[in-house]
């Protein structure tokens, strides 16, 4: 957003910031949405994250410094609360990250609100087998087409890491796909 | 004099990282493969999930908002249990300092003693061991006059006769 500044000044004065709260929910829901979804799986846990997180940046505006932009500002809330919603499941339910990525698959089997083929169900089990931030480098990349320079932002690295990561990734996910 | 002209300058200046060409075409084969084999992810959201969700969390921050005015950790409580922690406070100091007082027998009544006296049993020799050899000096006797009135009655009420004859 080009008129960052103005936007987050309206969000933070008192009179102007519940009308610039409903615009930033109506800008960002959908993205922020795909983002979580991507990362907790399936739809319920997506919509308790989705939640949190805008609640959250209700709550810390006034803390937003500025130093960030908005939109990478509020992709970090979002990917901590889903990272810390599959944990809180994972203690909750005493497994393991093994058996947490196994908890992921079947509660995405189980979700009425995944209609994958055989194929969208491998994909995801080929992606909840890669290092965290790989995960997350290309669920952006690939299903949201996010620039590098924005994720950049977001995940706060290196364009040229962010590149090396995703191409490994989209490495490792072919040969999974493609081993039986 | 070199001369930099248009036509002595062969290359651009440009380069590119060391096996760039050969890794760039396997990246791009490697990402269209797998987006002909699956491009979209799969996931499906109900029916009017994003014209609803607004309102559920506008509604929730409302919710969180209203519930704070009942605050656990309300102030009056706190000044309420540190005014009762201060008074505890006071009362045992000086329930400590006022035993630490120490205790005379001139502060006590005579009465009290009398009483205490009478009511305890005791011997005469746990009284006599609390006198000390100073106090019964011989000057007691010599200087203490005795009337012979108390001497004449002394001797007729508390001596036996015979113990007059045998000593």
């Amino acid at each position: 957003m080009d008129n960052d500044q103005h936007f987050i000044e309206r969000l933070k004065h008192p009179a102007t910031k519940e009308l610039a709260y409903k615009e930033l929910l109506t800008l960002y829901k959908e993205r922020l949405y795909w983002h979580i979804r991507h990362i907790v799986k399936s739809h319920n846990d997506a919509d308790d994250a989705l939640q949190n997180t805008f609640i959250k940046v209700y709550k810390n505006l006034d803390n937003f410094k500025g130093e960030s932009k908005l939109f990478s500002w509020m992709y970090r809330i979002a990917t901590n609360e889903s990272l810390t919603l599959i944990k809180k499941n994972a203690k909750r339910l005493h497994i393991n990250t093994e058996e947490t990525q196994d908890y992921l698959v079947n509660n995405l089997k189980a979700d009425v609100y995944f209609e994958g083929d055989d194929i969208q169900l491998k994909l995801q089990q080929a992606i909840m087998i890669l290092p965290e931030k790989q995960q997350l480098v290309f669920n952006m990349r690939y299903f949201q087409d996010i620039k590098y320079k924005d994720l950049s932002d977001i995940l706060e690295t290196s364009e040229g890491a962010l590149k090396a990561s995703y191409h490994i990734a989209v490495k490792k996910i072919e040969a999974f796909l493609t081993q039986d | 004099m070199k001369q930099n002209k248009l036509d002595t300058i062969n290359t651009s200046g440009f380069k590119v990282p060391k096996d760039y060409f050969s890794q760039v075409e396997a990246q791009i084969l490697n990402e269209v493969d797998l987006k002909n084999k699956v491009e979209v992810s799969g996931f499906h959201i109900p029916d009017s999930y994003f014209e609803t969700i607004e309102k559920s969390i506008v509604q929730k921050l409302k919710d969180e908002q209203r519930v704070k005015v009942i605050n656990l950790f309300s102030w009056k409580k706190t000044i309420y249990a540190s005014a009762a922690i201060a008074a505890c406070l006071v009362l045992m100091f000086n329930v400590f300092y006022n035993t630490s007082e120490v205790l005379t027998f001139d502060s006590l009544e005579t009465a009290s003693i009398e009483n205490y006296l009478e009511q305890e049993d005791y011997t005469s020799y746990e009284l006599a061991s609390l006198l000390t050899e100073e106090e019964l000096n011989i000057n007691n006797f010599t200087d203490t006059e005795i009337s012979e009135e108390s001497l004449e009655d002394y001797l007729l009420n508390q001596t036996d006769i015979e113990d007059l004859i045998t000593q």
